[in-house]
């Protein structure tokens, strides 16, 4: 069932027409709540949300900006100049809507695919890549894996790197700023194979049962590494594991960031109301899972080309087009833009100091334990004989 | 000012690649993230990206050709690109300076390369609690990694705690706070005997009194009320160390750590307040611990606690021993090891006589107790063991 899957195949559940890969040419049969279609026309079951332009804007700068990191930090990879990259092509309109749809300080437990949370947080660009450059003076030193970012003045939690592991985290906190009654609310994304591990039941189970403000974000991409969704669940859709908890639950259009934000909005809303959900946005990794990963081997190009038709930067771009927002010179210039901002942060980025290697040993035990202080006086030996 | 283009791990642990083409060539101009040749490692075949603008100065390598990571790849000539040459920048340049050092010699040398010791964290615990010392251990895994195995034998070798059969719970939790003990602790000891005939003459008039109650009296208890009486007269040795604080903290009640042989080892189950309770409840109270010990149901609660540990081997002698070197229980300051009772001749009274005697030593810990501050415990202790009704004046 994991093993490469063959087009021509029984296309999965709820899946559109075409080859049967992508379900959101037919999002209403497959219960997947929608805005607008490939085309950016408002053909969906749910309504325009109310945006103004500049807003409208925004979020479409943004997720140009971040495919245009991605595209950066992987060229950055393969070049030698960063360790380690985790792509996010296709994968915009999910974090980027959910995160304007929470306010400035609800707290944020990210995943390893969204860099536009912080970005719109008031994260600067080059605080990103001196992170992916693995640099000292960010926030976590230097020492986290790229991509594996947050920041905690920004109230953005940065992932704990064993999937699903921080589930419960987001729904802990939530509940204790329900205890302390502020009304900060609480977000969080994960992927879907994330639901297969006990984490994930544990927190919805909590979350039904104390109700705190939080909203849980399943980022539906497909794939886990190799695994496809299909062999990841049984179940019909990764929302209806809500039901077992009693958890609110739905599925909306994760390349559609109309649909996105809509659904985050409200469920923001009834956050607070006792109310917490689970959503699952249905998307697509475009990319590979990371750098060391190579998707040939188990996926079908025509799925990857299947849903490159419903790439959410071009149904954003043809939306706004249609309302009268948006041009080919203002996309021109927003590309130049972007490119000119990365560059500049590369630039600024890479020529700041590397930690020093003897630091990693900080911030672990408050009183370092013998072994670490055996493995520091060890390196620093290791150093100074090869230096 | 060239470029070198250090071919990189692309893909998580991936140590070579193959060439298989060119995507430019010599002369040519380039521009950062254009691309350079395509390359196969085991996993993928990848597009290599140029990392620099500028132009292209050599090509290392011919198509076919297997290539390390970390080894030159091109060289971009990047002179006249203002980006190129600020983003070259220091951190960088070291790196560039450092891989082909690392070419030099094997990516991960073994342990004679570096004087690194390799060994798994569970090994590095059992050598600390064996009190091996991992420089003095060679490794017999994969380069010279130190195993468990290897640390046993180093102790082995050593006469050390190791006997060569898997330790248990009991047996590891001893090897640890004995090594620990004697390489902490300045173990100082003195040797003394006293005569036993008073103390055996209150222990056969008492025993049919506690017979009576249903209990059996042991030397062990009566030695454990003389050291009560004479550790409240010096407090020094009836004390726990801070090793943090590097000072003694002085304790008003005795608890007595009692030294206990069992089937699974040294057990030292603690008795309390055994300055203020009787002796018949003292008798009590031990024989129930010893009872627990026998039966493997002490907990480690049990255990805790003690301010002064009290051994007396003499249910188990039939040699006759006449000095230990008791090793202390730490975090407490001292203990007394006291012999079986036997008769020897010895001097009374300026004549040649027999009559029971004990052998007895106590270790204390030099950095915080002074040998005057022992040998007044010791002559008090002593004085105990003689005449014995004081000790148990308070009953
Ligand atoms: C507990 C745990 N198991 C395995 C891994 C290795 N791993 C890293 S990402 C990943 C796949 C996660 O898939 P998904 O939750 O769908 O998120 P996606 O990567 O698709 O965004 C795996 C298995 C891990 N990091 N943690």
């Amino acid at each position: 069932m994991a093993g490469k899957r063959k087009s021509g195949k029984k296309p999965a559940a709820g899946g559109g027409r075409a080859g049967g890969y992508c379900p959101l040419g037919d999002a209403v049969r497959a219960g997947i709540r929608q805005v607008i279609d490939a085309q950016g026309r408002l053909t969906g079951d749910l309504p325009e949300p109310d945006l103004d332009r500049d807003t409208l804007i925004r979020l479409y700068e943004m997720m140009v900006l971040v495919r245009a990191i991605d595209e950066r930090g992987w060229v950055l990879q393969r070049s030698g100049r960063v360790e380690f990259w985790i792509p996010h092509k296709g994968l915009e309109a999910v974090h980027i809507a959910a995160t304007m749809a929470f306010a400035r300080n609800d707290w944020i437990f990210l995943g390893y695919r969204h860099p536009g949370a912080l970005l719109l947080r008031g994260a600067a660009l080059v605080q990103l890549f001196a992170q992916f450059f693995g640099r000292r003076d960010e926030p976590f030193k230097g020492r986290r894996l790229p991509t594996l970012m947050g920041d905690r003045r920004l109230n953005v939690v940065p992932m704990t790197t064993q999937v699903g592991s921080y589930i419960p985290h987001a729904c802990g906190a939530a509940w204790g700023a329900k205890i302390k009654g502020d009304d900060t609310r609480f977000l969080t994304f994960f992927g879907d194979g994330a639901t297969s591990r006990g984490e994930f039941h544990s927190a919805l189970n909590f979350a039904g049962i104390f109700k705190p403000p939080v909203v849980f974000i399943c980022e539906n991409n497909g794939w886990a590494v190799t695994t496809p969704a299909s062999a990841q669940t049984a179940s019909r859709t990764f929302a209806q594991k809500g039901d077992a908890y009693a958890v609110r639950n739905l599925r909306v259009d994760g390349n559609d960031p109309l649909a996105v934000y809509a659904a985050a909005r409200e469920a923001r809303d009834l956050a607070a109301k006792e109310a917490p959900s689970l959503i699952e946005a249905v998307t697509y990794r475009l990319g590979f899972h990371t750098s060391s990963d190579n998707p040939d081997l188990y996926r079908e190009p025509e799925e990857v080309e299947e849903w490159a038709a419903w790439d959410p930067l071009i149904r954003t771009c043809k939306y706004l087009e249609r309302k009268g927002y948006w041009g080919k010179r203002q996309e021109a210039d927003l590309w130049t833009r972007c490119t000119r901002d990365i560059d500049a942060a590369v630039e600024q980025a890479e020529a700041m100091p590397l930690p020093d290697p003897a630091s990693m040993f900080d911030d672990t035990f408050e009183q370092m334990t013998w072994m670490l202080e055996e493995q520091k006086a060890a390196l620093l030996g290791d150093l100074e004989r090869c230096s | 000012m060239i470029y070198e283009f250090i071919l990189p791990d692309i893909g998580e642990g991936i140590s070579e690649a193959r060439l298989i083409n060119w995507s430019v060539k010599a002369g040519d101009r380039i521009k950062e993230g254009e691309e350079v040749a395509t390359i196969s490692t085991d996993k993928v075949d990848v597009e290599l990206p140029s990392p620099r603008s500028g132009t292209i100065a050599e090509l290392c390598w011919e198509p076919g050709d297997t290539i390390k990571v970390g080894s030159v790849f091109l060289r971009i000539e990047t002179r006249g690109e203002p980006a190129a040459d600020k983003t070259a920048g220091p951190a960088t340049t070291a790196k560039a300076k450092a891989k082909p050092k690392a070419k030099e010699k094997p990516r991960r040398p073994g342990p004679s390369a570096t004087g690194q010791i390799l060994a798994a964290p569970s090994t590095r615990k059992y050598a600390r609690e064996l009190g091996v010392a991992l420089s003095d251990v060679s490794g017999s895994g994969p380069r010279g990694r130190i195993l468990r195995g290897d640390v046993e034998a180093a102790a082995q070798s050593r006469g050390g705690a190791a006997r060569g059969e898997a330790a248990d719970g009991v047996g590891l939790a001893m090897a640890e706070r004995m090594s620990q003990s004697v390489h902490v602790l300045a173990h100082s000891t003195i040797n003394f005997e006293a005569r036993a005939d008073g103390f055996c003459t209150l222990l056969d008039k008492l025993a049919p009194k506690a017979e009576a109650r249903g209990l059996r009296l042991s030397p062990t208890a009566l030695f454990a009320k003389c050291a009560a009486a004479a550790l409240s007269e010096h407090p020094r040795l009836n004390a726990t160390i801070d090793e943090d604080q590097c000072r003694l903290v002085l304790h008003k009640d005795v608890n007595l750590g009692i030294a206990l042989a069992s089937e699974r080892g040294l057990l030292v189950p603690v008795v309390r307040r055994v300055n203020r309770i009787s002796l018949f409840a003292l008798a009590e109270q031990l024989a129930a611990a010893i009872g627990r010990g026998r039966d493997g149901a002490l907990r480690p609660g049990d255990m805790r606690g003690g301010t002064f540990t009290l051994s007396n081997t003499g249910g188990l002698e039939r040699a006759t021993i006449t000095s230990t070197r008791p090793i202390i229980n730490a975090p407490q300051a001292a203990i007394l090891w006291v012999s079986r009772i036997t008769d020897q001749v010895r001097v009374d009274n300026g004549a040649p006589g027999v009559g029971a005697m004990v052998s007895c030593s106590l270790s204390f810990d030099h950095r915080f107790i002074d040998g005057a501050g022992a040998l007044a415990f010791v002559n008090d202790m002593a004085d105990h063991i003689e005449s014995p009704g004081q000790a148990l004046a308070a009953d």
